[in-house]
């Protein structure tokens, strides 16, 4: 294979960007609910694992192809995520909870949701029916797995129709307001109640498209949902709140987390990376972003 | 209204009480054998084998007579794949249902964590932990008295596949690809390594991955610069399918070397056929073998799924206790968790699917037991030797 120095290294970018490709997805799915509702919303990764297994029946059961299964996953992940804010949030919203209550409701749901597919599914692993071909693309000595690029692909029409949506839309300029002032929003004849709903419905549906591209590429688990702490810590280097932030958050913590583990290891990295986000927080705590909020929860 | 509540409360708490005493007062006329298996966890796939082998052979023991005129009862216990649990249930098996002997789990790590238990406890258990710290004592170097092995140790299996490697395939530059924090995995790796070592070979890259990793590309590629001729990947079910696919992607096109869980997971039900090509692994059983047909037929008949190694392997440690058992009963008309004990050491020859089982009474693992060398082609493995693992030295 004669691999040179620096094809490895840029190999290794290549594994970085596609590992962080994942992550970005899950990052802005969890900085929208963010970016209106102020809270952390950890109850994402547990959409994102339902969804997973959504697409997955549909596609061992319904023999569904790629693209019709990731629109089942990604609705599936949708409509999840307005059953969770009905559920679970709403009321505490109406009484004006603290933001604690809902990062407590939102870690809890995470846990109700992964224990239901517990009962449902057992906790052994599934692997998805092949709906696309293991295929490798190989650009001189860098090869990168269609998958990856498929995942890539899907990741950047998501953002594209995401920013379209938030800027161009009647919703999307309303979630945008609300997410500026929720009160203030309220008192200008929007109603909230179904603008907070429509961000989690978005949200969702790029936890369910997140899920199904995870299922996909890694298996299908109870707990794969908690790769949601990779996007909370993605968006906390981006900025909680902003997109744009985590998304970029997101790439520079796949990146660093591939580079780390080929320079020192697996056991240390996850260490290391840990110590370099607290450095990170207390040189910059607004995230690269450079939005900083006071109710971070 | 509150009297009758109180009444049924009262009840309520008896009745797990009364079904216990019930259970307790079976043990004369009934041999009570435990059961510890993750039956609902990660590891289920192992556990129900185990278990449904053992359940298999009870029905045909019991149909025939039992033991002495006594029947076999069998007590299961589900660890969910928690080792914690496992010990809960082993104390539970022993304390509260008085069982004779117990069938264990095929987990290294909880292997580990029962043997000083054992110990204290004085109620044998033969499994399938295959690590062998889970039958000898690091610190002493002596055998646990109440630990027994019915399947070749993870040290005979690795050193199978890395003799193999290297005098059949006449493979020297090896990189290896393990999850350091299963024991599982280590037990396969460090010998493999010393073996590999000892025998003209060199070990050009290690890589080691996190339980909680799902992405080993970085580690790949570093193992794809170190050039390999082969890669030994001894990992968990869940890890089989992501390592294979992801070496694939990567190009790798060194001979992958993989340990006795890649049936079924590096199978195409799995894991892409084109992923698992030419990988090569030992297994305890010949699945191309005709005796394993009728036992495969039976099995899938009514349990509705295949046999996987750990069924053949699990019937044999069962066999084997049973035998014990039997012979207990044959010179001195009972039976005690340490005559038990003393009768496993002295396990000769019992004819199991994997072969013929002694059970050495130095180690307390088999010895001279084969096995089985198999090449994944199209999705499928296909038979290629019987194999003695070499000896430790």
């Amino acid at each position: 294979m004669g691999d040179s120095f620096w094809s490895v290294v840029v190999q290794q970018i290549v594994n970085g960007v596609s590992l962080g490709a994942v992550y970005a997805l899950i990052a802005v799915g969890f900085a929208l609910v963010f970016n209106v509702l102020k809270f952390s919303n950890f109850s994402h990764g547990g959409v994102l694992a339902i969804s997973a297994y959504v697409g997955y029946f549909a596609a061992l059961k319904l023999h569904l192809s790629l693209i019709p299964v990731l629109l089942v996953g990604t609705l599936a992940g949708g409509l999840i995520a307005c059953g969770v804010e009905f559920v679970a949030f709403r009321s505490i919203r109406k009484k004006r909870g603290q933001l604690v209550y809902f990062f407590v409701t939102s870690v809890t749901m995470l846990m109700l949701l992964e224990q239901v597919l517990v009962i449902f599914f057992g906790a052994s692993f599934f692997t998805y029916p092949r709906l696309i071909s293991l295929t490798t693309l190989t650009i001189g000595q860098v090869s990168i797995s269609v998958l990856y690029v498929l995942m890539m692909v899907a990741s950047a029409i998501a953002f594209g129709v995401l920013a379209w949506a938030l800027r161009f839309t009647r919703v999307g300029i309303a979630i945008r307001a609300a997410s500026n002032d929720l009160i203030t929003t309220n008192l200008m004849g929007v109603n909230v109640d179904f603008i907070v709903l429509a961000t989690f419905f978005v949200s969702g549906l790029l936890a369910g498209l997140s899920g199904v591209l995870l299922g996909m590429s890694y298996t299908l688990y109870p707990q794969i949902g908690q790769l949601v702490v990779k996007g909370f810590i993605a968006s906390v280097l981006g900025g909680l709140g902003s997109l744009v932030g985590a998304a970029l958050g997101a790439l520079a913590l796949g990146v660093v987390e591939v580079l780390l583990i080929s320079v020192m290891g697996s056991g240390l990295s996850p260490a290391v990376i840990f110590a370099m986000m607290v450095i990170f927080l207390l040189v910059r705590p607004q995230g690269f972003a450079g939005v900083s909020f006071q109710e971070k929860a | 209204m509150r009297k009758s509540l109180a009444l049924f409360l009262i009840l309520a708490m008896l009745a797990p009480v009364a079904v216990l005493a019930a259970g307790c007062s079976g043990g004369s006329n009934e041999i009570l054998i435990g059961n510890i298996q993750d039956l609902s966890g990660p590891n289920k796939a192992f556990g129900l084998a185990m278990t449904n082998a053992a359940e298999m052979y009870k029905e045909k023991l019991n149909a025939a007579g039992g033991i002495n005129g006594k029947k076999v009862r069998i007590i299961s216990y589900d660890t969910k794949s928690e080792v914690q649990e496992a010990i809960n249930a082993y104390q539970r098996l022993v304390d509260q249902d008085k069982v004779l002997a117990v069938l264990g789990p095929p987990i290294a790590n909880m292997g580990i964590a029962l043997a000083p238990i054992a110990e204290g406890k004085k109620v044998p258990i033969v499994g399938l932990f295959m690590d062998e710290k889970a039958t000898t004592n690091s610190k002493t170097g002596k055998p646990y008295t109440y630990m027994f092995l019915g399947q070749n140790s993870s040290g005979a299996q690795a050193r199978a596949i890395a003799a193999y490697a290297i005098n059949d395939l006449k493979l020297k530059k090896f990189a290896i690809l393990y999850n350091q924090q299963n024991a599982y995995s280590v037990s396969l790796a460090e010998p493999f390594i010393a073996y590999v070592t000892a025998n003209g070979g060199t070990i050009v890259d290690k890589e080691t991955f996190m339980t909680a990793d799902k992405d080993y590309k970085a580690q790949l590629t570093k193992i794809r610069q170190a050039k390999p001729e082969a890669i030994y990947m001894p990992n968990y079910p869940q890890e089989i399918p992501l390592t294979l696919q992801q070496a694939y992607d990567l190009g790798i096109k060194a001979t992958i070397l993989g340990d006795n869980s890649y049936i079924p997971f590096a199978t195409s039900s799995n894991t892409d056929p084109k992923a698992s090509e030419g990988v090569y692994f030992p297994y305890g059983v010949d699945p191309s073998d005709a005796k394993l047909k009728q036992f495969s037929d039976e099995y899938l008949a009514k349990f509705g799924y295949a046999a996987i190694a750990q069924s053949y392997s699990g019937w044999d440690a069962f066999g084997a206790l049973i035998e014990a058992i039997k012979r207990s009963y044959a010179a001195s008309k009972k039976v005690t968790p340490d005559m038990v004990t003393t009768e496993m050491n002295k396990t000769k020859d019992f004819p199991g699917y994997q072969g013929s089982l002694t059970i050495s009474p130095d180690t307390h693992r088999p010895v001279g037991l084969p096995m089985i060398i198999l090449q994944m082609k199209g999705g499928k493995p296909t038979t290629l030797a019987k194999v003695i693992p070499p000896a430790e030295k």
